[in-house]
């Protein structure tokens, strides 16, 4: 065990006295923040162009539109149908609702339309469950119920979520996954300097060396987390929810998994060269495809599959909900599941293909 | 060819002689072989290591010296032959032989970002037993760099970090594997003295070297390898005398061929490396007044003359047809 503490020491040593390690461990997703939150976080929610038609004016109409135009997510632009359906068309509405005129007219079924085009999935992650909010709390005004329910109270995750509060736990994946999947080039460097047959020399246990530097990257990781959700918190008031012991036992997994990953590399590439193409051929697609900047839903339909089996994606997903109110993708067992899969099948795979030289 | 069999007895005193006999070999090898491939890298080696001697294993790069080593040091698996380091099984007996024994790997091999104290103190965890690093560090003149990161050291003190590192269980038996490759003259001769050290300390010493002059002057007894094979086994000082009563003409001269030199007196064999020529002379003296007798009538000029003792590197030719080099 005390062998085991000081090899661990050794590790996180050489790690944190190596400058481009540090930076890009800890610098540069601390600068992604930095950059994405300036640019996208100061302008608060975002915000959804929706068109609203009110074919024939009246108290209960002007009402409903009335309280729509206080939806701090939507920008109404009132217009005639023709019009507001042409825009919609040409992408610049991202719904377009019609109040019918049967609103006004007591006793009378009143059916409210609402137009989206659906292949904008913002429309209906987003705008659509907002939309049914409000009209069904105006739907309970109208019946009479004495409370007076505004929008305010009955608000939903999603309109309060910002997006710096949705990258900050996403940095935080992407971070995890580089710092795992880079073990390959540090696992091949010390196979090229021979400093793994020098160790093997020794009377040192090899599942010790392992477990050594498996520590080193869970104790970089968390804190990678603390560097992070600090700045976040301190610089962007990311507003962070505290289960920390689901953070933590993720950020754990997530790195576990990741490791195991690289460690495979690490066996394939004959170089320290070689390796690092690698691990960009895997980190690449996952930062564009995993939902780490933008959500999942917004790229285009035929990659969403990919997007389904990629470990960042469940990763990231299980950040996010651990951290700050957010629609989860999946529920928190799925995301867990999912990542012991694939640390379950990397791992099998390295202890495989691993080479001491 | 020299073996283990003809071997002339070892001129030290008789009652040493039963002192060490007593004792089990520290290595025993034994046919030894070792495939890559197709290729047989070691051929059927055997050879002993007494306790407390240096012992050296002598040959060009690619020869096998460092196959054999990392076999013995339980880094690789023999193909063949029996192998036993401090009277244990290197296959079966791992982890008993490595807690007691010392490596000193080709290249250094060590955590770049540690400094040199810290290196020390972490492998100095390995194992059960070990000596103070503050002791190695003072021993191996590295005071002045024990605070810097290993990166930091030259290629000389790294060198020798490593042969310390391979002192820090305080072995019986240390293996060092050309450790004087890339160092300066100096240092060179300042690591045989701490060898030598070792030495007086009773620690074995097994050391590969491709340096004729470091296994010369340095080892009790060598083993020349040359393509997987043992061709010569003896004390450096044996070797040289059984394979040669000739001493070394050495001269440059040009337009000079190795017929006309080869029918000089007492000349039993001309080798020229370009104009650089080396007759080997059972009779200096005649060969000489030839020689220069021949040079007069030729009118060829004779530069650097010089005439030296037969050495390993003389061996070596006699014994593979090739030069050192080659």
């Amino acid at each position: 065990m005390a062998t085991f503490i000081d090899l661990t020491r050794a590790y996180l040593r050489s790690f944190l006295r190596e400058p481009s390690a540090v930076v890009f461990s800890f610098a540069i997703p601390v600068l992604f923040i930095a950059v994405f939150g300036l640019i996208f976080g100061n302008q608060g929610t975002p915000h959804y162009d929706l068109g609203v038609v009110v074919p024939q004016s009246g108290p209960n109409a002007e009402q409903l539109a009335q309280q729509l135009q206080q939806v701090s997510i939507f920008k109404i632009h009132r217009g005639a149908q023709p019009d507001e359906l042409k825009k919609l068309s040409h992408g610049d509405r991202t719904a377009v609702v019609v109040v019918p005129a049967a609103v006004d007219q007591a006793g009378q079924a009143a059916n409210v339309a609402v137009y989206t085009d659906p292949s904008n999935s913002a429309s209906r992650s987003v705008v659509l469950p907002v939309l049914r909010q409000v009209v069904d709390g105006f739907d309970r005004q109208l019946a009479g119920t004495p409370a007076r329910v505004t929008l305010e109270t009955r608000s939903t995750s999603v309109q309060n979520l910002r997006y710096i509060d949705y990258l900050v736990p996403s940095i935080l994946a992407m971070s995890l996954m580089q710092l795992g999947l880079y073990s390959a080039v540090t696992l091949v460097t010390q196979r090229e300097s021979k400093l793994l047959r020098r160790l093997g020399a020794t009377p040192l246990r090899r599942g010790t060396l392992v477990a050594s530097q498996v520590a080193q990257r869970v104790l970089i990781s968390v804190l990678q987390a603390v560097i992070l959700i600090g700045v976040g918190k301190l610089f962007f008031h990311v507003d962070f929810t505290r289960d920390l012991p689901m953070l933590l036992f993720f950020i754990v997994l997530g790195t576990l998994a990741f490791v195991a990953m690289g460690f495979v590399v690490g066996a394939v590439a004959s170089s320290a060269e070689s390796a690092m193409p690698l691990v960009q051929f895997i980190a690449l697609p996952m930062l564009f495809l995993s939902g780490i900047f933008f959500e999942i839903d917004a790229g285009p339909a035929f990659l969403q599959p990919v997007a389904r089996i990629m470990p960042l994606t469940y990763l990231g997903d299980a950040l996010r909900q651990s951290t700050v109110h957010v629609t989860a993708l999946n529920p928190l067992w799925v995301d867990a599941v999912v990542l012991a899969g694939w640390l379950a099948v990397s791992f099998a795979a390295s202890v495989r293909l691993f080479r001491w030289e | 060819m020299l073996t283990r069999t003809d071997q002339p007895l070892d001129p030290t005193p008789a009652f040493k002689d039963a002192a060490r006999s007593a004792e089990l070999p520290v290595v025993e090898v034994e046919g030894l072989v070792k495939c890559y491939g197709n290729v047989s890298a070691v051929d059927g080696i055997a050879f002993d290591v007494r306790r407390g001697e240096i012992f050296g294993l002598l040959g060009p790069n690619g020869a096998g010296k460092t196959t054999t080593v990392e076999i013995l040091e339980g880094l690789r698996d023999a193909d063949g032959g029996a192998v036993r380091v401090l009277g244990l099984d290197v296959r079966r007996d791992r982890e008993a032989i490595k807690q007691r024994i010392g490596v000193q790997l080709q290249t250094p091999s060590l955590f770049p970002r540690l400094k040199v104290l810290e290196l020390l103190r972490l492998f100095a965890r390995f194992y059960r037993r070990s000596l103070p690093p503050e002791r190695l560090i003072a021993d191996f003149g590295l005071e002045e760099s024990a605070g810097k990161l290993v990166k930091q050291l030259s290629g000389g003190q790294q060198q020798r970090l490593s042969v310390a590192l391979a002192l820090i269980n305080d072995p019986e038996l240390v293996f060092l594997d050309e450790p004087t490759n890339g160092l300066d003259p100096q240092a060179r001769i300042n690591l045989w003295s701490v060898v030598r050290a070792l030495q007086a300390r009773g620690v074995t010493v097994l050391v590969t070297t491709h340096y004729l002059e470091e296994a010369e002057r340095l080892c009790d007894r060598v083993a020349i390898i040359e393509r997987g094979r043992i061709v010569a086994l003896g004390s450096p000082r044996e070797l040289i005398r059984e394979t040669f009563d000739e001493s070394a003409v050495l001269f440059h001269a040009e337009g000079a061929s190795s017929t006309e030199l080869a029918a000089l007196p007492a000349v039993s064999a001309a080798h020229a490396d370009e104009a650089d020529w080396t007759l080997y002379s059972t009779d200096v003296p005649a060969t000489m007044a030839g020689l220069l007798a021949w040079a007069g009538r030729r009118k060829l000029q004779i530069e650097g003359l010089s005439v030296r003792g037969a050495t390993l590197e003389d061996v070596f030719l006699k014994l593979t047809g090739r030069r050192f080099r080659d």
